[in-house]
């Protein structure tokens, strides 16, 4: 009997040790999952060196430093494989337009001085 | 400090109880512009990669793998998606960037987890150019003031990030494009005294040292005259480069072994295309699907899977590097047009695709106004099998080698061998 009546404190310690273990181990997990601030020098995506502008259904993107551009079928071609500026220079022009009314600039080639030392080094090695 | 923290008292909870095997770290390294017949982990006669000799030992070596593209843009592409150009779209003529619309490595590791870090020392592979989607960390090394040996510093920059994810406890997806033997080819002084003749002469080596692009494309253009002489200087200071980069992705190597974290790294080293080095009249690495330019090197380590020295000499690619890591890690790769180099690789084709360089019209007329500029209006379709390698050009003429008998490709036998030139058209991706 006497042993029974020893054990119930013993067991109230296991149970209440086990319950503080858990707690601990549950705020340590919380604590794990607070995100912490992304590196300084993180990169977003996408670039503003690729511009894109969407309307009926097409798609028109343009690239600062080769200064291509391309307009792509959205429905028909989700992943923008097949570039259709040669096939339809209007719709082409068109959106290009309203894209530079969009961000404010009379010609897109005006965004060219934000990539100034991007385009510069590239042209000086043969890329554009 | 406080990741640090945690990751101690979770590498001391796992190895309490004996769970919790942590995942792979990942890292690809691309050594830009390095031709899969000038490393001696393939057999070249010049002791260009010494210290990748001594990992190949512990790694598997596939001496006959593939770009898809004979430039940064579309191979990188290419590389992070595991689809071939065709079908990430970063063509010229179509979009020249990875559209947002593409998946790559990067992105997939991130979601399943893992911290991602871009190292670059190309322009190229930037933001600008939509291929560094998925990385949480971008250095543009191609900014920092270039040294001889820029892998030096950038080797010093990602070992350190490695290390704080080693003690973060946070597995990491890391990719390094290494720039050396890309022109100019201006290795430190005492590597290059290993590969130039004796006696060369110092005005003629500094001219050297200095071409750049531009004069490369002057030079197919018909615009541009450079000696017999000056581009075996070309050939020899592209060893030498080679050679550099391959002491500093060794000391990268040793670092990760030395930090415990070697053997708990995928490791795939590579390259994104090769380099013409006065090989079919061309320079620099355009205008072109020769060997030298689509043959790249390609090495893979991992402990169980890729290790013991095997070397393999079945077609393999570029596009194959993503499944590859994904199945390592255990994670979806449906939908990619690479397959996984782990098992039997027998059997593959590899393709390749030269879109034409007119976007570059303009720039080329005012440098070279009485130039040839023809071959910026050519493109070029090209397959090859673990014997051939056919190529078709727009304009229609076609060549086709041996590339076992005949690997520097100067026997051309599209003429000769009508039915096997029948054979490899039909494999052309069309």
């Amino acid at each position: 009997m006497e042993t029974s009546s020893e054990s119930k404190p013993r067991r109230a310690w296991v149970v209440g040790l086990l319950i503080a273990g858990l707690a601990v181990l549950g705020g340590f997990g919380y604590w794990l999952t607070i995100p912490t601030p992304p590196p300084a020098d993180a990169t977003t995506n996408p670039s503003p060196a690729i511009l894109k502008f969407e309307r009926d259904g097409f798609r028109y993107t343009y690239h600062v430093p080769t200064r291509f551009e391309s307009l792509f079928e959205l429905d028909k071609d989700p992943h923008c494989l097949n570039n259709l500026a040669l096939e339809q220079p209007e719709r082409t022009r068109a959106m290009r337009q309203q894209l530079e009314h969009d961000i404010g600039v009379v010609n897109l080639q005006d965004l060219e001085r934000d990539f100034q030392e991007h385009i510069d080094k590239l042209r000086a090695l043969g890329y554009l | 400090m406080r990741r640090a923290l945690a990751a101690i008292v979770v590498m001391a909870l796992t190895s309490v109880t004996g769970c919790g095997r942590s995942r792979p770290n990942v890292l690809i390294l691309v050594m830009d512009t390095t031709r899969g017949d000038r490393v001696s982990i393939n057999g070249y006669a010049r002791p260009t990669t010494p210290r990748l000799e001594e990992w190949a030992k512990s790694s598997v070596t596939f001496r006959n793998a593939w770009a898809p593209e004979g430039w940064t843009g579309p191979t990188h592409a290419s590389l992070f998606t595991g689809l071939e150009p065709r079908r990430h779209g970063f063509v010229e003529g179509n979009r020249p960037f990875l559209g947002e619309e593409a998946t790559t490595l990067a992105e997939r590791l991130k979601d399943a987890g893992y911290k991602t870090a871009c190292y670059s020392n190309n322009w190229v592979v930037s933001p600008e150019w939509g291929l560094t989607q998925g990385c949480e960390l971008y250095e543009a090394m191609y900014k920092v003031e270039r040294t001889a040996t820029p892998a030096r510093e950038t080797h010093r920059r990602a070992l350190a990030w490695a290390v704080e994810r080693k003690a973060a406890g946070e597995p990491f997806y890391l990719f390094i494009n290494d720039i050396e033997p890309h022109v100019p080819y201006a290795p430190p002084r005492d590597v290059a005294q290993r590969f130039l003749p004796q006696g060369v002469d110092e005005d003629e080596l500094q001219a050297a040292m200095k071409f750049n692009h531009p004069d490369g494309m002057g030079y197919i253009f018909g615009a541009v005259e450079v000696s017999d002489e000056r581009i075996r200087l070309f050939s020899d200071l592209y060893d030498a480069e080679i050679a550099a980069l391959d002491a500093e992705i060794g000391s990268l190597l040793d670092g990760l072994s030395a930090a415990g974290i070697l053997d708990e790294t995928l490791v795939v080293i590579t390259a994104d295309h090769g380099e013409n080095l006065g090989d079919h009249g061309l320079l620099d690495h355009k205008f072109s699907l020769h060997r030298t330019l689509t043959h790249v090197p390609l090495l893979v380590r991992w402990p169980g899977d890729f290790s013991a020295g095997r070397t393999v000499d079945d077609v393999v690619r570029l596009e194959d590097i993503a499944p590859t890591v994904l199945d390592v890690l255990g994670l979806d790769r449906k939908g990619l047009d690479g397959a996984s180099l782990r098992g039997d690789v027998s059997g593959r084709l590899a393709y390749a695709g030269w879109g034409a360089w007119r976007r570059a019209e303009e720039e080329m007329r005012r440098l070279y106004p009485s130039g040839d500029l023809t071959p910026l209006f050519l493109s070029i379709e090209a397959v090859t099998d673990e014997r051939h390698h056919f190529m078709r050009y727009s304009d229609g003429r076609e060549e086709l080698y041996d590339v076992v008998a005949d690997p520097a490709e100067v026997n051309n036998l599209a003429a000769s061998e009508p039915e096997l030139r029948d054979r490899m058209f039909a494999r052309l991706r069309r």
